[in-house]
């Protein structure tokens, strides 16, 4: 038995050992990237999801916006301006620079867009860039695999014919009205230019804009090529040395690290082996403000986090049940306590940061006397309903409890229901969810956009099933018109009836938060919301 | 042996046919449409309808479980929802990882539940067969998530021992030449060490997570089966022959004590492959699990399906495999119980 004891005693030994040999190193060995000037460093970066395809015009996820918009160059980009703290740049409202295109001029009426490239430009491979290009990337755009094909119809474009290379640098778009958002359209990353040989050289008859291609491939027009992909481990960029300004590539090089768990992504970039980290959980962005080293920025955002109903069925298709809802909710709360501060408290469809936010359409506070008032007097009395989000986030849940608290005042008993992000989805796409909590980023920073995709007829993200012909027409005469003020008023009035109509609440606006280690800075917010990886630095 | 072998070969190949008209019944059961998924929420009615037709979704059930029978033949398992590439590639490129992590699991479940099992065994009713016990209930008890997470944060954050949870390798370094898609293995393989050593490192906490749990498995099966077999009539025989314990321990008891292990190692295994979803995404591991668990949050049914179908597929090749080691270590099973 002694013996027995030593063997047994000898084989924990083996075990222990081989464990400790194992953790006889150091961590934090991450390799340097490459890059020639030693100014420029290399950063490693953790977003909030991974990279699933390479096609700009195509992606699903956030991250891939952001990787694949640094593999395609715009015609233009938005114009900058620093933040306090100089750590962000913010695009402005409606100021653009020049990109792909040296100069860009609009007709009188303003329904012709002449973009002039600079010139020499080329691809990656060396091949030139040319109106032959951007013609075909905006056809493919209009026609091809990618979902972007439902902005063009915002600003009048349906058909191909609209684009022309007048010569190899010269590019005409012609649109039935004069709109502001063609160019922020033309600043976004989906609407970077793609190659138009690689294209045809990878066209098949069953997939003729080369859409297996373009998913795996790039041939960069942009600041980037892509040194190695993964798409379950990570992705890293380096400089394109093609791309026509190199001082524009503040950094040697970008790694994005799929970090799926957001707890590990905060434990990454405490230790040093990731720099930049989005998508963590608020509770844990607050304890990281104490910590050395670490910086937390946080700018207000347009993304909109709502309360959706079905309007088509009882009682959400009476419009004083749902005002009465809307008064019934803690707004300041949600603020406080579900979003630990980084939130800014409802303003409207049309957010405060927005061009055309109306004051006068109503205030978002609580007055539960008003909503049982309200509730009472619409005859529908007390009732009990569910209210659904995705499990995954942490914030709804939260919010859901305090909805459901808050209801419960003035008579409305909900149910909760946490849905597997998939069922989520699917059911509001079906339209069957009763009452749900959702949010929305309209991409271009305009009042017409963000309204139609919420509440516009027949729109792809209006989940609500309300429908409006005369706020349709409004918004439609507010995407046509140039004049200030005049949209201002339009915007003013389409602001009005959705508060009267209350198709959904909007409950606040998350800022847009990122953690980084002390050094990093560059950090880019577009109209998109998402970073631009060229201008990233590190000390 | 041979009839043997051929029944065993029958019983399993029906079983996968079996599996995958479960897969195939499930998947079309759950409500959701692969073409409006694929499409999002922003496609018109027509698209949607084009895409069904392509994908061949409007034909009639019988037709499309021929089509979906007649695609595993030939290796086609579908396309992912989610990415537009083939199931059969995005799922068999993460295999290796999934395998790599199961095995480092096993072994160490091995190296801590069998000795730990056999010393519990030995001394049942002392004081080390107590810990040993209380070792098991935490382990079996402990979810894996949890106990990853104290892993991660104990031994990567605080005690700096382990590399962090950012998959197989350290950020940036690139993997060993392709062989076997199992990095510790390739680099031994090809000669690069470094990248053996440094997967090693990052296969360790990931490994220890999943064989902890099941060590636990394995040490209650070594006792219960070491236990059982020393209070059988021919241990007793031979202790009054006198025949040393230590021969008696190593050539009797364990031996027949092995049959219920090797069923254990089967299982645990099988749950190693199968069940280390959370473990891979907890870790960011490239493998099959963390593929699964995107499917999941994209609605990806195509993906899921081929996983669900690997991973069954694998469960019947384990089983077949301890069935034939069943057969080696136990001839009367092989014979059919013909034997005196």
């Amino acid at each position: 038995m002694t013996t027995n004891r030593r063997r047994i005693t000898a084989s924990a030994a083996f075990v222990l050992t081989g464990a400790l040999a194992l953790s006889a190193c150091t961590t934090g060995d991450t390799p340097e990237a490459g890059g020639g000037d030693d100014t420029k460093k290399p950063l490693v970066i953790s977003l909030d999801s991974s990279v699933d395809i390479l096609d700009p015009q195509a992606w699903r996820t956030p991250a891939s916006m952001v990787t694949t918009g640094s593999l395609v160059e715009q015609l233009i980009e938005q114009t900058y301006t620093a933040s306090s703290d100089g750590l962000v740049q913010i695009g402005t409202v409606d100021g653009f620079d020049p990109a792909l295109a040296e100069g860009y001029e609009f007709s009188e009426d303003g329904t012709v867009l002449t973009l002039t490239l600079r010139e020499g430009l080329t691809f990656a491979d060396g091949s030139p860039l040319t109106a032959e290009d951007v013609v075909w990337t905006f056809q493919r755009g209009l026609e091809g695999p990618g979902y972007i094909k439902v902005l063009y119809p915002m600003v009048g474009i349906t058909s191909a014919d609209q684009f022309v290379a007048l010569d190899d640098l010269t590019v005409q778009v012609t649109t039935p009205f004069a709109t502001p958002l063609l160019p922020k359209l033309l600043a976004m990353q989906p609407f970077g230019i793609l190659s138009k040989e690689s294209g045809d050289a990878n066209a098949t008859d069953e997939d003729v804009w080369a859409a297996d291609w373009f998913r795996e491939n790039d041939n960069s027009s942009g600041p980037y090529t892509v040194a190695s992909y993964d798409p379950t481990t990570s992705i890293t960029l380096a400089p394109n040395e093609a791309y026509y300004d190199q001082d524009r590539i503040k950094n040697s090089g970008i790694t994005i690290q799929f970090v799926s768990d957001p707890a590990q992504r905060a434990l990454l970039l405490q230790s040093g082996e990731i720099d930049l980290a989005q998508g963590l959980p608020l509770d844990q962005v607050k304890e990281l403000e104490k910590v050395d080293g670490l910086t937390v920025v946080s700018e207000d955002s347009n993304r909109l986090e709502y309360l959706g109903f079905n309007t088509s069925v009882a009682p959400f298709d009476d419009p004083a049940v749902r005002q009465a809802i809307a008064l019934a909710l803690p707004y300041d709360t949600f603020v406080d306590e579900v979003m630990y501060g980084y939130a800014n408290a409802s303003t409207g469809v049309v957010p405060e940061g927005m061009v055309t936010h109306s004051d006068d359409a109503g205030e978002f506070a609580q007055d539960l006397d008003a909503a049982r008032k309200l509730l009472a007097g619409s005859g529908v009395g007390e009732f009990t309903t569910t209210l659904s989000f995705k499990q995954s986030s942490g914030v709804e849940s939260r919010a859901a409890v305090y909805i459901q608290s808050a209801l419960a005042e003035i008579g409305i008993t909900v149910e909760i229901a946490a849905l597997p992000d998939a069922e989520f989805t699917q059911r509001t796409n079906a339209r069957e969810l009763p009452m749900y909590l959702n949010n929305f980023l309209g991409w271009g920073a305009d009042p017409f956009y963000q309204m139609r995709s919420l509440v516009g007829t027949g729109s792809g993200t209006n989940f609500t099933t309300y429908s409006n012909p005369e706020l349709d027409a409004l918004i439609q005469t507010g995407f046509e018109t140039l004049d200030e003020a005049e949209r201002e008023a339009i915007s003013a009035q389409a602001q009005q009836i959705i508060f009267d109509q209350m198709p959904f609440v909007p409950i606040w606006n998350p800022d847009w938060t990122f953690v980084v280690r002390d050094g990093v800075s560059g950090l880019t917010k577009d109209n998109t919301e998402q970073l631009r990886l060229q201008y990233l630095t590190k000390q | 042996m041979i009839r043997y072998l051929l029944r065993r070969v029958g019983i399993s190949l029906v079983t996968v046919v079996g599996l995958a008209l479960v897969v195939f019944m499930v998947v079309r059961i759950l409500p959701g449409d692969a073409a409006a998924a694929r499409l999002g929420p922003e496609a018109s009615p027509e698209d949607i309808e084009a895409l069904r037709a392509k994908l061949g979704l409007d034909q009639p059930l019988i037709a499309q479980l021929g089509d979906y029978l007649w695609g595993l033949l030939h290796g086609d398992l579908g396309t992912a929802v989610s990415t537009g590439r083939p199931v059969a590639d995005e799922l068999f490129a993460r295999l290796p990882a999934t395998i790599e992590l199961a095995v480092a699991g096993l072994v160490l479940a091995l190296l801590i539940g069998f000795p730990l099992g056999m010393l519990a065994a030995a001394r049942r009713g002392r004081p080390s067969d107590a810990v040993a016990r209380v070792f098991a209930v935490l382990g079996s008890s402990m979810a894996p998530v949890w106990l990853g997470l104290l892993l991660i944060f104990g031994l990567y954050s605080v005690a700096k021992l382990f590399p962090g949870p950012v998959g197989r390798l350290p950020i940036g370094m690139p993997p060993p030449e392709h062989v076997t898609g199992m990095y510790v293995l390739d680099g031994l393989l090809t000669g690069d060490f470094a990248a053996s050593w440094q997967a090693l490192r990052y296969l360790a906490l990931p490994a220890l997570t999943l064989g902890l749990g099941a060590s636990a498995a394995v040490l209650k099966m070594v006792r219960s089966s070491m236990i059982a077999t020393s209070e059988s009539g021919f241990v007793r025989t031979a202790r009054a022959y006198g025949v040393p314990g230590r021969e008696i321990l190593w050539r009797d008891q364990l031996r027949n004590a092995m049959l219920q292990v090797l069923t254990a190692i089967g299982l645990v295994f099988g749950f190693l492959l199968g069940g280390n979803v959370i473990v891979e995404r907890l870790f960011s591991w490239p493998g099959m699990g963390r593929v699964a668990f995107d499917a999941l949050g994209s609605n990806d049914l195509e993906l899921l399906q081929g996983y669900a179908l690997i991973i069954g597929v694998i469960y019947i090749v384990l089983n077949f495999a301890v069935d034939l080691l069943y057969g080696a270590i136990d001839p009367r099973i092989r014979l059919g119980g013909r034997v005196s």
